[in-house]
C-alpha cells in the first residue's frame, strides 16, 4: 500500500509536457521535441495519418497511440475527454509524459490545452512546447503573408452557428471544414447538405463566383500539397477531407479611414511643433 | 527505427535518396521512388483510416459565454446612465 509520502513524491515528479511533431515527417520536428519525446517515461501520440503515426511510432519505445479512443458515431467531446484522462494517469503515478500531436500543439487542438490546465490545476508541472502548425504550412505553400491584408481564423462550425464580423478585406481561414455544421461532433466524412449551408453563410459576405482554396498540407515526401481553387458556389460539390482547409482571399480593397488618417497627420504635426 | 520509416524522416530532412541506407528493402525503395504511399503503408502494415480531428465543432466553453454578454451591457448601461 502507498504511503501518504510515496503519493506525495510521485505528485511532486510526474509532469506533462505536450508537443507537436510539425506537419511533414521529419522536416518540421524541432530539436527540443525530439529531445523531449525521448526523455519521456511514455509518450501519446496523436496523428494526422498512416505513416505520420508509424514515424511517431518509432520515436520512443513507449507510444501509446490515441486513435483508439475515436470510434464511429461516438461523439469527439467523448474522445478528447477520454484522451485527456488517458495523458493524466501516467502524470499522476509520477510519469514523465509527453502528449505528441501532429503540427502545433496548441493550435486547434482541444485535449492538449485541457491536459495542460487540468495537470496544473492538479498541481503538476505542465507546458506545451511551440511547433510548425498546417497554419505556417498554408502561409509558404499559398504565398500568403498575414500581415498583408489580416487574416481571420475560425473553426468553420463556430463559424457559422455565431453571428461573427468578417472583415472581407482581409484572408479568411476556416479549419475544419469536414466537419462543417455538425453539432453532434460525429461526423468523420464531408456532408454536402451541411456544406451548403456553409456556402449561403459565405454568400451573405462574398459572391458565390469569388474564388477560395482547399488547402492540404503534404504529410511526407512522397506527397504533394494539395491547392484546389474553387468558387465559393462549388464547395458543396468540392473533395474536402479531414486534412482540408478553406482559404478565402480577400474579396473587397482596403477602406482608409480619412478620419483617423487626418487625427494622425494633426498629431504628426504637434510632434514637430513639440521638437 | 524502422529502416522505411529513417528514410522517410531522412527525406523529410532533406536528405537525397542517394544517401539512403543501401539495405533498405528494394521494393521499398522502389515504393519511395514512386511515391506510392499505400504500398508502403501496407508493407508496414501501418494503422489506416487515421482521425486526426483533435478540436470539437462546438466545445463546451461556448454554452457560457452568452452568459457573459447581457453582464458587459447592463454594466455599459450603468457607466452611460
Amino acid at each position: 500500500m502507498e504511503t501518504t509520502a510515496l503519493r506525495s513524491k510521485k505528485k511532486m515528479t510526474g509532469r506533462l509536457t505536450c508537443v507537436g511533431a510539425g506537419i511533414s515527417i521529419g522536416a518540421h520536428i524541432s530539436p527540443i521535441t525530439r529531445t523531449t519525446i525521448q526523455s519521456a517515461d511514455i509518450v501519446f501520440a496523436a496523428s494526422s495519418d498512416s505513416l505520420f503515426e508509424a514515424w511517431l511510432s518509432e520515436l520512443h519505445p513507449n507510444v501509446k497511440s490515441l486513435q483508439k479512443y475515436y470510434a464511429s458515431g461516438k461523439s469527439r467531446k467523448s474522445t478528447y475527454s477520454e484522451m485527456v484522462d488517458a495523458i493524466l494517469e501516467p502524470v499522476r503515478s509520477g510519469k514523465h509524459v509527453v502528449a505528441a500531436f501532429y503540427g502545433h500543439p496548441g493550435v486547434f487542438v482541444n485535449p492538449s490545452h485541457k491536459a495542460v490546465q487540468r495537470a496544473k490545476n492538479e498541481g503538476f508541472d505542465a507546458k506545451m512546447l511551440p511547433a510548425i502548425s498546417a497554419e505556417d504550412c498554408l502561409y509558404a505553400d499559398l504565398g500568403i503573408d498575414p500581415g498583408k491584408y489580416g487574416c481571420q481564423h475560425f473553426e468553420t462550425t463556430q463559424f457559422m452557428l455565431y453571428h461573427r464580423t468578417i472583415d472581407t478585406s482581409a484572408y479568411l481561414i476556416l479549419w475544419q471544414p469536414m466537419a462543417a455544421g455538425d453539432l453532434t461532433h460525429t461526423q468523420l466524412t464531408s456532408n454536402s447538405h451541411y456544406l451548403e449551408v456553409l456556402t449561403e453563410v459565405l454568400e451573405d459576405f462574398y459572391s458565390g463566383e469569388h474564388v477560395v482554396f482547399l488547402y492540404k498540407a503534404a504529410t511526407n515526401v512522397l506527397q504533394q500539397t494539395k491547392i484546389n481553387e474553387v468558387r465559393i458556389n462549388e464547395i458543396p460539390a468540392s473533395e474536402i477531407c479531414m486534412q482540408t482547409t478553406l482559404v478565402i482571399p480577400p474579396y473587397t480593397t482596403l477602406k482608409l479611414n480619412e478620419k483617423i488618417k487626418a487625427k494622425l497627420e494633426s498629431a504628426r504635426k504637434k510632434e514637430i511643433n513639440i521638437i | 527505427m524502422n529502416k522505411t520509416i529513417k528514410a522517410l524522416e531522412q527525406l523529410g530532412e532533406g536528405a537525397s535518396i542517394n544517401s539512403l541506407d543501401e539495405s533498405l528493402d528494394k521494393d521499398m525503395l522502389e515504393a519511395i521512388n514512386s511515391n506510392d504511399e499505400s504500398f508502403i503503408i501496407d508493407k508496414l502494415n501501418a494503422r489506416k483510416d487515421i482521425v486526426c480531428m483533435i478540436v470539437p465543432a462546438k466545445d463546451d466553453e461556448d454554452e457560457k459565454q452568452p452568459e457573459e454578454e447581457p453582464v458587459e451591457e447592463q454594466e455599459k448601461q450603468s457607466i452611460a446612465s
